[in-house]
This record gives C-alpha cells, sequence and structure tokens, in this order.
C-alpha cells in the first residue's frame, strides 16, 4: 500500500515539476523581456486612441468613489477615455453616491436591474463607440500610468487583449499578506503565460480588449460566476491573442478575512474547473499551443493530484487516530497521556536527533524544488511590477498558510462541479 | 490602430515548440533521478546506522557470553542483569519506525539479524538465569501480517507500552512472515502456531490478545516493580517538600 501510494505521488509529482521546468525554461529563453525597461512610453497623446473603461457595481458603497477617483487620474487625455458606471441594481446607497460624478463630461452613468456582473458589462459594452474597452472592478484602483502601458501592447496588431499586474492594495491583515506574495507571483507567471500565449482568465480588474472582440466572439457569458475566465479561453479558443503589461499597475481590495477568501477562491476555482470543462476540446489539442498541450491539462491534472493528496492525507489522520483511540482502550488513558508526556521528555528530543528518524523521500527533495520556484517567481513578479513591498512577512504567510488552507476550498470548487453547483459571488 | 479584418485561425498564435517540451522532459526526469539518487544514498546511510548498532549488540552479546564463560569456573556474585545488552530496546524502536517506510530486501534482512540477535540474547539470559538465579522478565511475542492478525495491533500496543513502562522487562518479538531457521525451531521448542499473536511468558505459551491486566496476573513481579515506582516517586516527593 505505502509503494503504490508514494508511486501514485512521485506520478503526480512529475507534472507537478514538469510544468515548473517548463515556467523555468521560457523565463531563461525570455530574459531581456523580464528586464526593468525605463518609464518613457513610445505613443505620443494624437496616437492614443479611445477607450471605454467600464464599471459594473453592485453594492459598492465602501469603494467605488476611490475606483472613479483613480480613472479620473490616469495620465490619459480626458476626450480620448470614457467612463461608464454601470450599477447593477445596487440596494445601498452606491446608486446615490455616485451622483456626484454626473456633471463630469467623460462619465456617464447607467442603472439597470440586477442581472450579474456580466450583464452590466454587457450593457456597457451595448453602448461602446471606441475602439477599446476595458473593464475595472468597483474593488480595484489603477496606476495613474497604467492604462499608457496597456495601450503600448496593442501596437502589435495581433494582440486583442492585455491583462494588467495585480497586487494587493494595502496588505494590513496576514490574510492580505498573503495574498500579496501570491498576487506577486501571479505578475510572473501571467507574463510567462503571455510569452507561450496561454492566459487563461483577463482578470475584471482592468484588462482592456480591441472592441472588436466582442463584435467577432460575443458579450460575456454567465460562465459559472467567472466570465473574466471564460472570455479568456473563448478567445483562446478563437486564437486571439492576449498579451500582459507588467508595469501596468492596479490595486485590489483582497478578501480581509480567510472565511471571505475561501469564499473567493471557491468561486475562482471552481470556475476554473468548469469553464475548463466547458471548453475541453482545447485539452490536449495541438491546435491551440501551449493552453491545448500543457498549461489546461496540466493545471486540471495537478488539481487531481492535489485532491489524491488531500484524501490520502484525511485517510492517514483517520487512521492514526483510530489507532490512537484503539491504544487508549487497550492500554488506558492515563498510559496513553504518559505517552503524550514522553514525546516531549529530554529523551525523546535526544533521540530525534538521530539522523534515522529524518524520514527524507524523493518526493521531500522535490518539494524543495518546488518551493524554491514559487520564491523565484514571487520575488521576479515584485520586481516585474516595479513596485517596492514593504511586507516582509507575506512570502512565510504564503507558504506557511497556502499550501494548509487551498486544498479546502479546492475540494469544495471539486465537490460544487461534481453536483453542478455555481459558487456565489458573495 | 483598428484591427484589420484578418480572420483569427491557429497561424495566429506562435507554433509549439516540441523541442522545448522534450528538454523539459529530460530535465524534468534528471530532477527526478538525482532526488531519487540522494534519497537513495541517505536510505543507505540509515541502513549503515543500523548495522553499526548491530555490530554493537553483537559485541555487547559477545563480551556477555565471554564474561560467562569465564564467571562459570567461579561464582555469580559479580553477574547481574546489567550484563545484559541494553541495546535491544533501541534497535527495536529503529526497525518500528523504518518497518512503515521501508521494505526492500535489505531492510528484512537487517530484521532477520536481529531476530537471530534477539534469540542469541534471550538464551544467554536463560543460561544466566539458571546458573546465577537471575530473574529478568522475559516475553517472546510471535506475530504475523496485519490482515491475518486482528488482535496483533492491540498486543503490540500493550507491549510497547511495557517496554516504555519497565525497561528492565526483555521483550523479543518475531516476525513470522519472515522465514528464519532458528525462530522456527524457537516456536517448534514452545509449540507455537498459527493464528498470532501468540505470547511466550515464563516458559508457558498463550494465544491470543492478553490485557495488561492479565499481563500482570501472570507477571506479578510488575505489580511488585509499580509499587517500588510508587514508593520511589513518594520518597522523590517527600525529599523535595523537605528541602
Amino acid at each position: 500500500m505505502a509503494l503504490s501510494v508514494s508511486s501514485i505521488i512521485y506520478f503526480f509529482m512529475f507534472f507537478l515539476v514538469y510544468y515548473q521546468v517548463f515556467i523555468l525554461l521560457t523565463f531563461f529563453e525570455n530574459k531581456h523581456e523580464f528586464r526593468i525597461k525605463p518609464a518613457p512610453l513610445p505613443l505620443r497623446e494624437e496616437e492614443l486612441p479611445s477607450v471605454t473603461i467600464l464599471v459594473p457595481v453592485f453594492n459598492e458603497f465602501a469603494t467605488v468613489e476611490k475606483t472613479i477617483q483613480s480613472l479620473l487620474e490616469l495620465n490619459y487625455p480626458k476626450e480620448k477615455l470614457l467612463i461608464s458606471i454601470v450599477d447593477d441594481g445596487s440596494t445601498d446607497n452606491t446608486w446615490n453616491l455616485i451622483q456626484k460624478f454626473s456633471n463630469i463630461s467623460n462619465i456617464t452613468l447607467h442603472k439597470k436591474e440586477n442581472g450579474g456582473k456580466y450583464t452590466a458589462l454587457n450593457h456597457g459594452i451595448a453602448n461602446c463607440t471606441t475602439d477599446f474597452i476595458g473593464c475595472l472592478d468597483a474593488d480595484s484602483e489603477v496606476d495613474s500610468e497604467a492604462l499608457r502601458h496597456i495601450i503600448d501592447k496593442f501596437s502589435d496588431k495581433k494582440i486583442m487583449a492585455v491583462t494588467p499586474s495585480m497586487k494587493i492594495q494595502n496588505p494590513d491583515t496576514f490574510v492580505r499578506m498573503m495574498q500579496n506574495a501570491e498576487y506577486n507571483m501571479g505578475i510572473f507567471l501571467r507574463k510567462i503565460m503571455g510569452l507561450i500565449d496561454a492566459q487563461y482568465v483577463t482578470p475584471g480588474p482592468f484588462s482592456i480588449f480591441r472592441t472588436k472582440v466582442f463584435e467577432q466572439i460575443g458579450n460575456y457569458r454567465h460562465a459559472h460566476n467567472t466570465e473574466d475566465l471564460e472570455m479568456a479561453l473563448r478567445m483562446q479558443s478563437k486564437h486571439m491573442k492576449i498579451s500582459c503589461a507588467d508595469r501596468a499597475v492596479v490595486y485590489t481590495v483582497g478578501p480581509r478575512t480567510l472565511y471571505r477568501l475561501y469564499r473567493q477562491r471557491v468561486r475562482w476555482t471552481g470556475g476554473f474547473i468548469q469553464n475548463a470543462i466547458d471548453y475541453k476540446h482545447m485539452i490536449l489539442n495541438p491546435k491551440y499551443g501551449n493552453i491545448g498541450m500543457l498549461v489546461l491539462p496540466l493545471t486540471m491534472w495537478i488539481i487531481v493530484g492535489t485532491m489524491f493528496a488531500l484524501c490520502y492525507s484525511v485517510f492517514e489522520i483517520i487512521a492514526r487516530s483510530i489507532k490512537t483511540i484503539n491504544d487508549i482502550n487497550v492500554i488506558g488513558w492515563k498510559n496513553q497521556l504518559g505517552y503524550f508526556g514522553n514525546s516531549f521528555s529530554l529523551d525523546t528530543i535526544t533521540q530525534f536527533k538521530d539522523w534515522l528518524y529524518y524520514h527524507t523521500q524523493g518526493t521531500f527533495l522535490l518539494s524543495i524544488f518546488s518551493l524554491g520556484l514559487i520564491f523565484f517567481a514571487v520575488w521576479r513578479g515584485r520586481k516585474l511590477a516595479n513596485v517596492k513591498d514593504s511586507k516582509k512577512m507575506d512570502m512565510v504567510y504564503f507558504i506557511m498558510l497556502y499550501s494548509l488552507i487551498s486544498p479546502i476550498w479546492l475540494a469544495k470548487s471539486v465537490y460544487n462541479t461534481i453536483r453542478k453547483r455555481d459558487a456565489a459571488w458573495r | 490602430m483598428r484591427l484589420g479584418d484578418k480572420t483569427m485561425n491557429e497561424h495566429n498564435r506562435k507554433p509549439i515548440d516540441w523541442s522545448k517540451y522534450v528538454m523539459t522532459f529530460i530535465i524534468t526526469s534528471l530532477l527526478f533521478g538525482l532526488a531519487l539518487w540522494v534519497n537513495n544514498i541517505l536510505d543507505k546511510s540509515r541502513t549503515g546506522d543500523l548495522r553499526s548498532l548491530q555490530d554493537t549488540i553483537s559485541l555487547n552479546i559477545l563480551s556477555s557470553e565471554t564474561q560467562y564463560d569465564l564467571l562459570r569456573e567461579t561464582s555469580c556474585k559479580n553477574v547481574n542483569d546489567s550484563i545484559l545488552s541494553t541495546e535491544l530496546n533501541s534497535l527495536e524502536q529503529k526497525l518500528s519506525y523504518l518497518e512503515s517506510s521501508q521494505s526492500n530486501e535489505e531492510f528484512n534482512h537487517i530484521k532477520k539479524y536481529y531476530e537471530l540477535l534477539q534469540i542469541k540474547d534471550f538464551s544467554l539470559m536463560q543460561r544466566l538465569s539458571e546458573k546465577c538465579g537471575l530473574k529478568p522478565i522475559s516475553i517472546l511475542y510471535f506475530y504475523g501480517s496485519k490482515t491475518e492478525c486482528a488482535d496483533c495491533e492491540k498486543t503490540s500496543a500493550v507491549l510497547n507500552h511495557l517496554r516504555n513502562t519497565y525497561p528492565n522487562v526483555r521483550i523479543y518479538s518475531f516476525d513470522r512472515r519472515l522465514s528464519v531457521s532458528a525462530v522456527d525451531t524457537l516456536a517448534k521448542i514452545y509449540k507455537v502456531a498459527e493464528p498470532y499473536p501468540v505470547l511466550v511468558i515464563n516458559e508457558e505459551t498463550y494465544k491470543g490478545f492478553l490485557s495488561i491486566d492479565k499481563m500482570k496476573e501472570i507477571l506479578p513481579e510488575l505489580k511488585e516493580l509499580d509499587k517500588e515506582r510508587i514508593e520511589n516517586s513518594s520518597s522523590t516527593t517527600s525529599t523535595s517538600t523537605n528541602r
């Protein structure tokens, strides 16, 4: 049993390491792309195209004002920047609050019945008259140069959408610090995915599209409450190129508590699994390049592997608990307590200095390699966005807690997929 | 900067670089090979530790036997329990720890050697008992595979408890799945046969699970040891209170 389980773990681990080595090779192949480029942008003001930024809002009273303010502070000609705020039937004071922007010439306000974020986006797309269109979630703020960095990428005619670098705004709690490290890693990975034509999400905070994209492949869909993920997959399935502008920084408000983070991730992960199933014709199909041959199949496979490891760990914990209960039944709880006491005795500590008790397996050594690459990705992501981070503990929280809690939301997402259930937004 | 009316097809994306896939496979395989190689070295070093422990025990037994031979012609006044090797428990502990993670030929070989050492120790202990009237408490424990021996795990828990609580109790455990002819002979002497677990205590053979209370009934010495421990601990407490 022990041998076969470790063989299965090795088998899953091989694909994980394969994925990581592929990422590392891509990095070394394109090292010049990761050098920090000087700030000046090649496009002159008169060359800049008109852009519509949609801000879908639903009960965003606390954050929407700052979101709009950050858009108004963008270093972009006002006459070429249209801000369209779509209230998706808020039940709080959001609609009244945004009235204060109604007199600004490049801002339009719309209100519609509640129908979900994708309907609000489609409402905005229907009224769009510009060549480029983007979305900014009402819990995010943009850096003043972000739009120009993104528009610069569209100089390549083949590029149909550009994603930004996302960072956590004010990582004040340990949950947010953990996400801060994760988002830094995301910046690095998004860059890599862009380089291999394999981005599978155009995030709600400030992904910009050529308006033609929607004319050609249709509007946003419900897509298991992850419309940004489905849009990217649909674009990939139509061979539309998605790039990323690493210097275009967007700050988003990360969930403050573990429970909120769990809810968000159940929606994201569940959305990924269900959309990947909807686009299963792309999996292992060389016609779809690296996203079909590498990213989708390996990510799905790693999810299966993580589920296996989770089930095995739960099985082990139950088996050990049963053994402890049986031991208590046989030798009595007082004697068992004595053992627990002995576990902390000086003798035991001396005993564990013995090399023999350090049971290392090949998987352990490979995990060190994986962990090393995660550190590397976080560090490079931080450098790439060229933003100074003062939070030193974020990596510690990320490594220590993420591996413990992410299998839980993964399990729930898999469960939702099996039950054909979509996770709630909030 | 308008998009041309070019239809989108797979030529729009970069073609797959198959050589990169192969290169990734080679590097990943090398990394796996390296991890398994390092793991193998660590395993060998661990096995080496066990072997050196076995050598110590073997040396202890040889030394005890020589001491016994020297004393045989004279008296027993210089002989006590300390003549027996004290390392057996330590080796047993390490072997049971490794049993859960290793099941290769080399490990089985070490385990067989350990069983032979146990028999040698047991035999020396018996000779000392006859000659010098020593009464070390010893238990022979014969067990089988988990699937065929439902009570083996419970018995192991009881014996582990005895081993930890009474370090002077000598417990010799024999895995009947290993074919060691000396163990077969020992089993024949004490009429040990399936189903397991089988325990031999004071020359008597007991089949099936024995609880701690039952063990203490069979071995009243354990109750005396309990009393001694209680007395010792109360005297230690009173000494420290008087300070």
